[in-house]
């Protein structure tokens, strides 16, 4: 094999400049290889394995750079090494301008007219400032922090809403402003639906069922836990339900929110008149005469919603799987008599709220963190009872941890407890997909799935265990994976958060111990 | 509504405090950028509580309102030199027995070494003392009165000592009718205010009292006033920063005062002497530029309800600044601040003394430190590169009010100085005023080795958003 | 206070504490070794390779960071003289820059103690290291270019040093853990120089290795040993700049970007691998931008010592 190298004596150059000198040598016309490193006893000896060490370069020393090109069939060597030697003077552009970093959101507003929303996730008590602060700077605002007092988010709201722009949050964790999704979020198609969300997970599900049935997103806002309370009064909502309603790019609007305050409510489907579009209203546990009134198309559950968006805005004939009753009978054949409770474990209060709300619909007793009833509510330390549905990201589990969402240890630990109670029929959990999320959360619960289902097979129980993926084929790590991953492992998995609470609805209705 | 335009712009993002959403909302293909955030006020409750007060919209709208008046005063100013004189004859409230000195107040006990070193020599220079073994008893005896320069209408450059005899800057601000008085240049490195004291440092201030000063007096008498301001902007297009390069600022100041000296009453020899002195030291108009500002930001100081810095000033001990809504001599002190730069060979970083001097006045009015980037020269003195030069000018637009339209720097288009310091900007970004100074060897008796940067400390301006909010909120 | 002509002098922000006294020990004058743009390495008179480093880069063993933000506006040539004393260093060609000592913060380099962790934190640390650097890394190093990179872009040299690099350091880590002190020297020589770069991926993997090896408690201070054998007798395997980084770390010395890695490493208390990755995201982002693959390699050393602790406590 012929080969030309050019040897430089006790040159160095740093490891992107070789880098760069090695992709242009082989760029060269007429090269089949170049190899450029140090002349080093190893890689010399690579060369020699390859019948490539010339004497010339046999001489290099250690701190040589050597050059090695294999010219190919036409190639003229001659005509190679200028070119080569010319890569080794040619200085690589410095890195240019260095990036200018800013301090405050007035400098860097200043700097970057463009600049039209600020992500504030700091301490909450700083983050009212720094909001105000992008407020003022003419930038819309979504505000990951939560700890923000009320009065705070009710003066933010106002300046706002004085400005017309947004201001999401505090505690808003998901939002997709022109189809870039903020925060928490998924990957999901654009398109003619709008939503305005008071729940991060509810909005999650509902842009994913949207996306699962064909249909887009064109704006996704949050406003936020707390907008829809009596104090807050819904300013974000009605400002969001107006943004969209001009917004050309939307056609229909759906409302997700858990119930608000009565009188908010009353404002809010005030609004619906005015948009001029249809508005679907999905307030869980919410009730349809008003929305129905109010000139909303009313949304019994989350897939509901998604249902109705989808089939305002061009696909009028969707339509969702419905529960698979086969499936419940072969769960409820291989449970024993006293199986008859099911725990819920849930990273998504809106995928937790719903399911608990199937089955308090049917009367049943359900104890969780997050009950409305203060009969049945369950603290974090409590050990489960009966039914019982528990959101891994209220706040009296996240306390100083990280969401569950990131961090799934806490859930993994109750999910090898509640293997071990005889009373146990089936373990419902939800695993989300998306920006922000675990990178894995599949993969990192299995080996607990495992071990749950290892305990109550041990004690000569069949141990059911349902989960939901919410996620998009958009997202990374992508649903079908998950989704099959969890199947390898014996989990039954659902279609939508809907379909789990008719699931756990189904099991309990029928009777679990047939 | 600008909803509206939101949706129709591309989104670009400005990401505060989790660095962790950039990366996602960049692959998605925005803009997006993460602040370099620091809580404001360092995080401290009290002082985010007194930034709060002092931006409801009400109380902002007032401050606005007063820091305009204050850095128009500052802007608007025109000190002019009128004369020259004994401190005892011009300056307010001194007396035989008075020693003024840099900085915040201070007891001769807590005085740091140069500072110690300049008091001993000016009691000596006074006949106050016999010799310097002597001074340090008279110094603590209680029989001398110390005060500082700021509170006396004064400046004073390093250890800022000045007593009864010493020949003084006689500067009044024509607009506003204040004046302003600061001591003669003693040129060298061995010298009183670094805090040197033997007989060659006695020897010069006798002759500067008894032949610089007077000569000086009679000059201006011949040549009538000098426009400060006009020549301030004039040395700074020609590439001075006026605190520590003073090339072309003395050079002026000598092309105006020249003919008049001429024509003073004194012998040939005498004059010679003293054009000689003049040429020793380009720092010769260094005191000049600072009795320049003080004239200018005495008349901004006392304005209710502004947060604009009107002093900032060090004792070697202590930085102490005065702001124009605390009236009068409301001093907020913090610890006095190492100077970092290059030293004269032969010394050690461990052998500096620490800040010292009321020369912190220049970039308090906005050159100094703060017009860097017309004094590119400056860095082979103070370190660092031209592009940290221009960046330090930058950087103090971020704390300052406004740009002084009389005082420009052509290499940045003719921008003004950064003007008028806010308490609150300086909080709300956490960038300290940079100062260009001096550096004093600790001990009394040796003086200047070498020139560096400094910054004041944070706990002064923290003290003063506190009592700024106290006093308006 | 004069202004007059003075010459190029550049301060410096910090510089390794061991620098001090062998200037001041050893004065006289050395060379230009090499010229990068935020780089400049001079050869002392003691013979020791010292980096002039642009201020933004970490510090690091033989490293004074001076307060420039680049050199490639100094007239500096490798092979240039340079005079060394305890106050300054001089490049002695008109209008080049001395570079004064005085003032500079002195740096140490710290050391993590390993005496008292169980296995079981060796394992859950390597198990989230290796998530990171398999998600963060540079490939092209010592970590593979994926299976249809490969077929695109290699080509025999780089195959051949990516095959060495593979048994290479597998040879080594079987050899530690079969604790086989003339294996661990023969495979430790099969690395050391292997891999185009300035600092070759081999020699980066045993960088990180021994780094780790030579914090207290370590129960890889054998294989240390003899690594550090064969490396001081081999120092012409390699280029002086990678041989130089190497003898560091065989006495725990390293860029301050891996110490501190390794220092969160063991320091941080986490509650849960998820949260630990959380942790570490950014001092191994911080790491791994050293050289172009050389801070992946450096962690890759450091992730098979780490599993070789595991291992070794393991059994105990």
């Amino acid at each position: 094999m012929s080969v030309t190298a050019v040897i430089k004596k006790n040159s160095y150059f740093d490891s992107v400049s070789l880098m760069s000198i090695s992709t242009k040598a082989n760029g060269i016309d007429g090269v089949e290889q170049a190899f450029v490193a140090m002349a080093t006893e190893m890689n010399k000896g690579v060369l020699k394995n390859l019948g490539l060490l010339t004497p010339e370069l046999a001489e290099a020393g250690n701190g040589d750079l050597m050059i090695v090109v294999v010219p190919s069939g036409g190639g003229n060597a001659d005509a190679i090494v200028p070119q080569i030697e010319e890569l080794l003077t040619r200085r690589a552009p410095s890195g240019g301008a260095a990036e200018i970093s800013y301090r405050t959101i007035a400098a860097a507003a200043h700097a970057d007219a463009g600049a039209n929303l600020a992500i504030i996730a700091v301490n909450g008590a700083y983050a009212g400032r720094e909001a105000r602060k992008a407020l003022e700077n003419g930038m819309s605002v979504m505000m990951f922090s939560d700890n923000v007092p009320v009065e705070e988010e009710i003066a933010l709201k106002a300046l706002a809403h004085e400005q017309g722009l947004l201001m999401m949050g505090p505690d808003c964790g998901t939002a997709i402003i022109n189809n870039v999704a903020l925060c928490f979020g998924n990957a999901v198609r654009p398109g003619p639906v709008g939503i305005v969300a008071a729940s991060g997970t509810g909005s999650q599900e509902v842009s994913v069922r949207i996306h699962a049935l064909g249909g887009g997103v064109s704006q996704l806002i949050g406003t936020g836990g707390r907008d829809l309370s009596a104090e807050v009064g819904g300013v974000m909502m009605i400002d969001g339900i107006r943004a969209l309603a001009a917004d050309p790019k939307t056609e229909a609007i759906v409302l997700v929110s858990k119930p608000p305050a009565p009188e908010v409510e009353k404002k809010v489907l005030a609004e619906i008149a005015d948009a001029g579009k249809p508005v679907v209203v999905y307030f869980i546990g919410g009730s349809e005469e008003a929305v129905t009134a109010a000139g909303g198309h009313f949304a019994a559950s989350s897939l509901d919603a998604a249902l109705a968006a989808v089939r305002l805005t061009g696909s009028p004939s969707a339509t969702a799987l419905a529960v698979d009753a086969a499936r419940i009978e072969s769960v409820r054949a291989r449970l024993s008599p006293e199986q008859t409770n099911i725990r819920g474990l849930f990273c998504g209060g809106t995928l937790c709220d719903e399911s608990m709300y199937a089955l308090l619909d049917d009367g049943e007793e359900v104890w969780s963190n997050i009950q409305k009833n203060p009969e049945f509510v369950l603290g974090a330390g409590n050990p489960s009872t009966g039914h019982t549905f528990l959101d891994f990201g209220d706040d009296e589990f996240t306390n100083g941890r990280p969401h569950p969402m990131i961090d799934p240890s806490l859930r993994l630990a109750r999910l090898v407890e509640e293997a071990k109670d005889p009373s146990v029929a089936a373990i419902i959990m939800d695993f989300v997909l998306g920006f922000g999320a675990h990178e894995d959360p599949v993969g990192v619960t299995l080996p607990a799935i495992t071990e749950a289902k290892k305990i109550a097979a041990d004690a000569g129980r069949h141990l059911e265990i349902v989960a939901y993926v919410l996620g998009t084929d958009l997202d990374t790590p992508g649903l079908a994976a998950q989704t099959a991953a969890l199947e390898r492992a014996g989990v039954i998995v659902t279609s939508s958060s809907t379909e789990t609470g008719e699931f756990a609805r189904a099991l309990v209705r029928e009777g679990i111990k047939a | 509504m600008s909803m509206s335009k939101l949706f129709d712009s591309e989104l670009n993002v400005i990401n505060v405090g989790l660095a962790m959403f950039e990366e996602d909302i960049a692959a998605q293909g925005a803009k997006v950028r993460t602040l370099d955030w620091t809580p404001p006020g360092g995080g401290k409750p009290k002082v985010i509580a007194a930034l709060d007060k002092l931006e409801r919209p009400e109380l902002a709208e007032k401050i606005g309102a007063a820091n305009a008046e204050a850095a128009d005063r500052i802007m608007s100013a025109k000190p002019m030199l009128v004369g020259f004189g004994r401190a005892i004859d011009v300056v307010p409230g001194m007396t035989a027995t008075t020693i003024l000195h840099a900085g915040p107040p201070i007891t001769w006990e807590r005085m740091s070494g140069p500072m110690k070193g300049a008091v001993t020599g000016a009691l000596v220079f006074e006949g106050l003392a016999a010799d310097l073994v002597e001074a340090e008893d008279v110094a603590a005896s209680g029989k001398i009165t110390f005060s500082p320069c700021h509170e006396h209408d004064c400046v004073g450059s390093m250890a800022g000592v000045t007593s009864a005899s010493m020949y003084m800057h006689v500067v009044h601000n024509e607009t506003h009718g204040n004046y302003a008085y600061t001591n003669l240049s003693e040129q060298m490195a061995k010298i009183l205010r670094m805090g040197a004291n033997d007989q060659s440092v006695i020897d010069r201030l006798v002759w500067m009292r008894d032949v610089l000063g007077p000569m000086l007096k009679e000059a201006m008498e011949i040549g009538g006033a000098i426009d400060l301001r006009l020549m301030l902007a004039q040395a700074l297009h020609m590439g001075d920063e006026a605190h520590n390069r003073n090339v072309a600022g003395t050079v002026l100041l000598f092309q105006a005062l020249a003919p008049a000296l001429l024509q003073t009453s004194f012998g040939t020899e005498q004059k010679k002497e003293v054009f000689d002195f003049i040429a020793s030291s380009d720092y010769f108009s260094g005191p000049t530029w600072m009795a320049t500002a003080k004239a200018a930001l005495d008349a901004a100081h006392g304005i209710e309800g502004s947060t604009i810095v009107t002093t900032m000033a060090r004792n070697g001990v202590e930085f102490g600044i005065r702001v124009s809504g605390l009236p009068g001599n409301h001093w907020l002190t913090g610890p006095a601040q190492k100077v970092i730069g290059p030293m004269f060979a032969g010394y050690k970083p461990e052998d500096s003394g620490l800040d010292i001097g009321d020369s912190a006045i220049t970039e308090t009015y906005g050159f100094g430190g703060f017009a860097m980037a017309a004094a590119p020269a400056i860095v082979a003195l103070v370190g660092g590169t031209v592009e940290d030069a221009v960046a330090y000018t930058h950087a103090m637009a971020e704390i300052t009010t406004t740009e002084n339209r009389n005082i420009t720097i052509p290499s940045l288009g003719f921008q003004g100085l950064p003007t008028a310091i806010d308490v609150r900007k300086v909080l709300d970004t956490g960038i300290l005023p940079v100062i260009n100074t001096a550096i004093a060897h600790k001990d009394a008796g040796i003086g200047m080795i070498g020139a560096g940067i400094t910054h004041p400390p944070v706990e002064a301006f923290e003290k003063a958003i506190i009592a700024l909010a106290d006093k308006l909120a | 206070m004069k202004t007059s002509a003075r010459p190029n002098r550049i301060p410096s922000v910090s510089l390794d504490s061991v620098l001090l006294p062998a200037l001041r020990e050893n004065p006289g004058t050395g060379k230009v070794h090499s010229v990068f743009d935020r780089v400049i390495n001079v050869l002392a008179p003691c013979g020791q390779l010292v980096a002039l480093a642009a201020q933004q880069l970490d510090d690091a063993p033989w490293t004074i960071r001076a307060e420039v933000r680049d050199w490639s506006r100094e007239d500096v040539q490798a092979g240039d003289p340079v005079a060394f004393g305890a106050q300054q260093i001089r490049f002695e060609s008109p209008d080049a820059p001395t570079v004064l000592l005085s003032g500079a913060r002195e740096w140490f380099a710290k050391k993590v103690s390993l005496e008292h962790l169980a296995a079981e934190e060796f394992q859950m640390r390597g198990h989230v290291l290796a998530g990171l650097l398999d998600e963060l890394g540079i490939r092209g190093g010592i970590l593979e270019e994926s299976a249809q990179k490969e077929s695109a872009h290699a080509n025999a040299f780089e195959e051949q040093i990516a095959a060495g690099l593979r048994n290479g350091c597998e040879a080594l880590v079987a050899a530690i853990r079969a604790n086989q002190p003339d294996h661990i020297g023969e495979t430790a020589l099969q690395l050391l120089g292997l891999g185009p770069g300035l600092t070759p991926a081999g020699d980066d993997f045993l960088s990180g290795l021994t780094l780790l090896a030579a914090q207290p408690g370590s129960r890889l201070g054998g294989a240390r040993e003899v690594i550090s054998a064969v490396v001081g007798q081999y120092s012409d395997r390699t280029t002086l700049l990678s041989w130089t980084t190497l003898r560091e770390s065989l006495d725990g010395r390293a860029r301050e970007s891996v110490l501190e890695l390794l220092s969160q490493l063991f320091r941080q208390r986490a509650e849960s691998p998820a949260e630990l990755a959380r942790h570490l995201r950014a001092p191994v982002n911080r790491a791994l931008r050293i050289g172009h693959t050389s801070g992946t390699d450096i962690l890759s050393g450091l992730l098979a010592g780490l599993r070789l602790e595991t291992e070794l406590r393991g059994s105990m």
